[in-house]
């Protein structure tokens, strides 16, 4: 990289950082939160028409959740920004487990990294046969 | 021909770099009017990921340009004609760059080696300014640039079709907007706002439309053009959205998926379906496609008119 590379670059990665900080200085910082099962099958029915929700796991914090659909698959959501992020997924494609009051979802997919949902209690049985089925 | 003097000026001319400073003020313009009259979206985390996407497309220009130059030259070693630097030869050059684009760009999201290193412009579920500036980290080194090769074996010089290649990543910013509505008779011909919303928008009926660079006539021309219609507003990303801002992530997430794919293969049949086929092939048709999702969506159609 030559001098006048290096400044070039260096001077980009300042405006870039102007412009982010200005984003946030305007507002620009709403989330998104799922604040119930309704929330949840709408951010489904967008990726996934016709996607029919048996039951759901919402984070305490809004910021994700996992359902069970009723055709045997599971869906996962996540808040992204004021947006969301889905994928549905068969038992088996994610590892899932239970650590300190969350449950924790990985799946293979690098777009879609580890899902945390804080819960409060006890979870919801029919997650049982996701955690036991994990690969 | 044109005087020596412009020949060199034009040849060493780098638009994209002389245009970031528009690129700033253009966007913090935008962000106020969308502040102010609500008409469009912005959200700082995304914002974010898009610009360092941006500056890293920047850097990966120094450190991989040099292989789209090199290949380029390579190629004019042999080419057919020897066409001067006259503004005939430029008016021909822009209209090729325009119509090499459109192959490259259609290509890009029919198959799914050059998916991968596109992908990365549709991940944002937004659309604005900052989004045109959402650019691939691997679009040198995946051989994105083999497009423009027919133009340099024609014998047009690799530093004109640089220039236009410039000037046509110059125009395609502004029309990453939420701001701008229609714009009348220019709509016929010049790739605008609108139709590049289509482009954007995973709505079924706007998938794999509006290629276009800067004239919208090559989509016209081979039946891939697609009307913005205000009864179906477009929704920006991708089939799978990103659940990510990490810009790793963002620009390698599809050659993750690649790699994967392939070491799950079970024959030779299923690399090449895996890594040249559309994206979202499967050996099974177990996975979404943009043909499966315009077939389910066009039968739901039916079946809502049919249910009427």
């Amino acid at each position: 990289m030559s001098q006048e590379e290096l400044l070039v670059t260096l001077a980009s990665g300042a405006a870039v950082l102007a412009l982010i900080f200005i984003a946030w200085a305007l507002g620009f910082r709403d989330a998104a939160r799922l604040d119930g099962e309704d929330d949840v099958r709408r951010a489904l029915a967008a990726y996934e028409p016709g996607a029919v929700i048996e039951a759901c796991f919402i984070d305490a914090r809004g910021r994700g959740a996992l359902a069970q659909l009723s055709d045997g698959r599971y869906g996962a959501v996540r808040a992204m920004a004021d947006g969301f992020a889905v994928r549905t997924f068969r038992a088996g494609a994610a590892r899932v487990k239970t650590r300190r009051g969350r449950l924790v979802a990985a799946f293979a997919d690098v777009g879609f990294p580890r899902l945390e949902v804080r819960f409060e209690g006890a979870a919801p049985a029919w997650l049982a046969p996701l955690m036991e089925e994990r690969s | 021909m044109i005087p020596a003097e412009l020949q060199a000026t034009l040849e060493k001319l780098d638009v994209v770099t002389l245009a970031v400073p528009a690129f700033v003020a253009l966007v913090i313009l935008e962000m106020i009017v969308v502040r102010v009259t609500k008409k469009g979206r912005y959200n700082a985390l995304d914002s974010g990921t898009s610009l360092v996407m941006g500056l890293g497309n920047t850097i990966a220009g120094v450190f991989f340009g040099g292989l789209v130059v090199a290949g380029h030259f390579f190629v004019y070693q042999y080419r057919l004609f020897d066409i001067p630097w006259a503004w005939w030869s430029m008016v021909l050059c822009f209209f090729g760059e325009d119509l090499c684009y459109y192959w490259f760009h259609r290509i890009a999201h029919e198959r799914r080696w050059f998916w991968a290193s596109h992908v990365v412009h549709h991940t944002s579920q937004h659309y604005n300014l900052t989004t045109a500036l959402r650019q691939t980290w691997t679009g040198a080194i995946s051989f994105s640039w083999i497009f423009y090769l027919p133009l340099t074996l024609v014998g047009f010089p690799p530093l004109m079709i640089f220039l236009f290649s410039g000037v046509s990543l110059v125009y395609q910013f502004w029309i990453h907007t939420e701001t701008i509505g229609r714009l009348g008779p220019l709509e016929w011909v010049m790739n605008t706002p609108s139709h590049h919303r289509v482009h954007h928008a995973t709505n079924p009926r706007y998938l794999d439309a509006n290629y276009a660079g800067v004239l919208i006539i090559w989509d016209r021309l081979f039946g891939t053009f697609v009307a913005e219609r205000a009864d179906d507003p477009p929704r920006y990303g991708i089939i799978s959205n990103l659940g990510t801002f990490n810009p790793i992530r963002v620009a390698f997430h599809e050659w993750a998926g690649i790699f994967r794919d392939v070491r799950s293969a079970r024959s030779v049949g299923e690399v090449i379906g895996y890594v040249f086929g559309p994206p979202g092939w499967s050996p099974d048709g177990s996975r979404k496609t943009s043909a499966s999702i315009k077939a389910e969506w066009r039968a739901r159609e039916a079946a809502h008119v049919a249910a009427e």
